[in-house]
């Protein structure tokens, strides 16, 4: 069992990172970035420890990102919440656990930088945070938003650590439903099979050639921008049950065939209660 | 303060069929100061006298703080109608986890009995921050006032390309980042993927990009990639500052010696490559 206090990349350190990424951004084996990650962290140049963090322990295993959360956030929670959103923190643990939360092919650089922006394109393009796609940052942030309902954790958090799932990135993608239990759960009711941790396959067409069923990353698109931008708008979101939400969600094309798992979802709640 | 008679989602008007009353801006402020054990914030309603026959006992009021890419917090401040017969006023803490100078806010006040539908929503901006009441920036194990970070890039771009001389060359002058130019034979996919490859080529962009800002930092400058760069090769210094490349201290040694520090140092980043199987050695051969 090898101690270390959660520390924060200085400014050389988070260069040394981009480097290790770029020289390293494909490898055979992933631990193969054990030993210069571990080096990053073990130079005091390069990372210093946070004031009034805790502990983790280096050779700690994940099987799931719930894993994951529940072994480092309490460390990081002794020096603030604001540590879910230091740049600095989010590198280090990358880095700690740099064969378990990097994947073989290591993804856009921009997405290991909290707060980064990404170039503005030309034209009319508009700069926008990144924040969504780091790994790290998604699972730790529906951590410290859902700890206390298992149900919410075990089924969000089931997937690798290195792992962003479909329907977890979508969550992410919305800032307004990362908090907020009912939209999580709406859209665990909706697409989410427990049996499989991964979303329901497409419903069948059914005999008439015509009629055509939306696969299940476009209807959660549809839920995203049909319910929940418009719930946004119109309702306090932190305080809606799943159920409520549920009532608002249309019978379109797209979203009618989900909305039987999601009763199959909440008549499951009512047996167990 | 208006009424909002339509949402636009997307081409499509639909009803506001919440019937939901929005604020101005001008009309809700919020000041924020830190304290020791997080934010304190103070929310001001100027039109509260108007709003007030809307509000019924069992009224929620929220305050959501919103940043762009960051989860929204949501702040709990109980019966809207404690806070509007306080003449709009009212105070609170949070344990915010976010840089009040980055954030804004929304305040709603949402009726249970409709879904928590938004009775009275506002969109508040950027909150007002109280620098006085905040003192513990140093000792702060986090970083709630910093700055927000800018726009974070790669330290190095690697082209392919017949317009090199020998198998790689290097373009440090007006680029966004230092430009690895590779011909066509030896090829990009190559200096990205094989170890080999990196170990032999990037140690020798390391020194190159190190020596020519050392021995000619006048002619760079101005290009935008020099701090970054700095920053790395001073991490490798076993001064842990920049000055030690350029010799600007008591002891001795060459500027190729220290730079060459540097460069030791650097390669441990790179990934581990094979030893490599020794040749036989001609004078068996001739034996």
């Amino acid at each position: 069992m090898r101690q270390i206090q959660i520390s924060r990349m200085t400014e050389a350190g988070k260069a040394a990172f981009r480097s290790l990424i770029e020289s390293m951004s494909i490898v055979e084996d992933v631990s193969e970035r054990v030993a210069p990650a571990f080096a990053l962290i073990s130079n005091p140049r390069f990372c210093e420890p946070v004031p009034g963090a805790g502990s983790i322990d280096l050779d700690a295993r994940f099987a799931t990102s719930l894993d994951f959360a529940q072994h480092v956030y309490p460390a990081m929670l002794a020096a603030g919440p604001s540590t879910l959103v230091d740049p600095g923190i989010n590198l280090f643990l990358y880095l700690a656990y740099a064969d378990q939360l990097l994947q073989k092919r290591a993804r856009v650089i921009a997405n290991y930088f909290l707060d980064d922006r990404t170039p503005e394109k030309e034209g009319n393009g508009k700069a926008y945070l990144r924040n969504m796609r780091n790994t790290i940052y998604v699972h730790l942030t529906f951590y410290h938003f859902h700890h206390k309902n298992h149900r919410i954790c075990s089924s969000l958090l089931s997937g690798r650590p290195c792992i962003l799932a479909n329907h977890e990135e979508r969550i992410s993608q919305r800032p307004q439903i990362v908090s907020s239990p009912g939209a999580i759960e709406l859209v665990l009711a909706m697409f989410y099979n427990p049996k499989t941790g991964n979303l329901h396959r497409s419903p069948s067409a059914g005999r008439d050639p015509r009629s055509r069923v939306k696969d299940p990353n476009s209807a959660l698109k549809e839920l995203s921008v049909i319910v929940f931008g418009q719930c946004a708008r119109n309702y306090d979101l932190s305080r809606m049950t799943a159920q409520q939400m549920f009532a608002l969600v249309p019978d379109t094309k797209g979203l009618k065939p989900y909305k039987q798992h999601a009763l199959r979802w909440f008549s499951a709640d009512v047996a167990e209660h | 303060m208006t009424q909002s008679l339509s949402l636009k989602d997307k081409s499509t008007y639909v009803l506001n069929f919440t019937n939901r009353i929005d604020l101005d801006r001008g009309e809700v402020t919020l000041d924020i100061s830190a304290r020791e054990n997080g934010l304190q914030f103070e929310v001001c309603i100027s039109t509260w006298a108007a709003i007030r026959p809307r509000i019924s006992p069992e009224m929620n009021l929220t305050l959501a703080l919103t940043r762009g890419g960051t989860a929204d917090t949501y702040v709990d401040l109980g019966p809207a109608l404690r806070a509007v017969n306080a003449q709009g006023q009212f105070t609170g803490s949070i344990d915010s986890w976010l840089d009040p100078t980055s954030f804004g806010a929304r305040l709603m006040i949402s009726d249970p009995r409709r879904s928590h539908a938004i009775v009275v929503g506002a969109k508040i901006g950027r909150p007002n921050i109280v620098i006085e009441d905040y003192d513990e920036q140093d000792v702060s194990p986090v970083r709630p006032f910093s700055k927000s970070a800018g726009r974070e890039s790669g330290l190095i771009d690697v082209f392919e390309t017949e317009m090199v001389s020998g198998h790689w060359n290097l373009n440090l002058n007006e680029v966004e980042v230092p430009q690895l130019m590779v011909s066509k034979r030896l090829g990009k996919e190559r200096v990205v993927n094989d170890p080999l490859i990196q170990n032999v080529i990037f140690p020798e962009v390391f020194r190159k990009v190190v020596t020519a800002l050392v021995l000619d930092p006048e002619r760079f400058i101005d290009e935008p990639w020099v701090e970054d760069w700095k920053k790395l090769a001073t991490g490798f210094s076993p001064t842990s500052e920049w000055d030690f490349y350029q010799g600007d201290d008591d002891e001795i040694r060459s500027i190729e010696e220290r730079i060459g520090e540097g460069v030791a140092g650097y390669m441990r980043l790179l990934p581990s490559i094979p030893l490599l199987g020794r040749t036989k050695d001609t004078h068996e051969d001739s034996l």
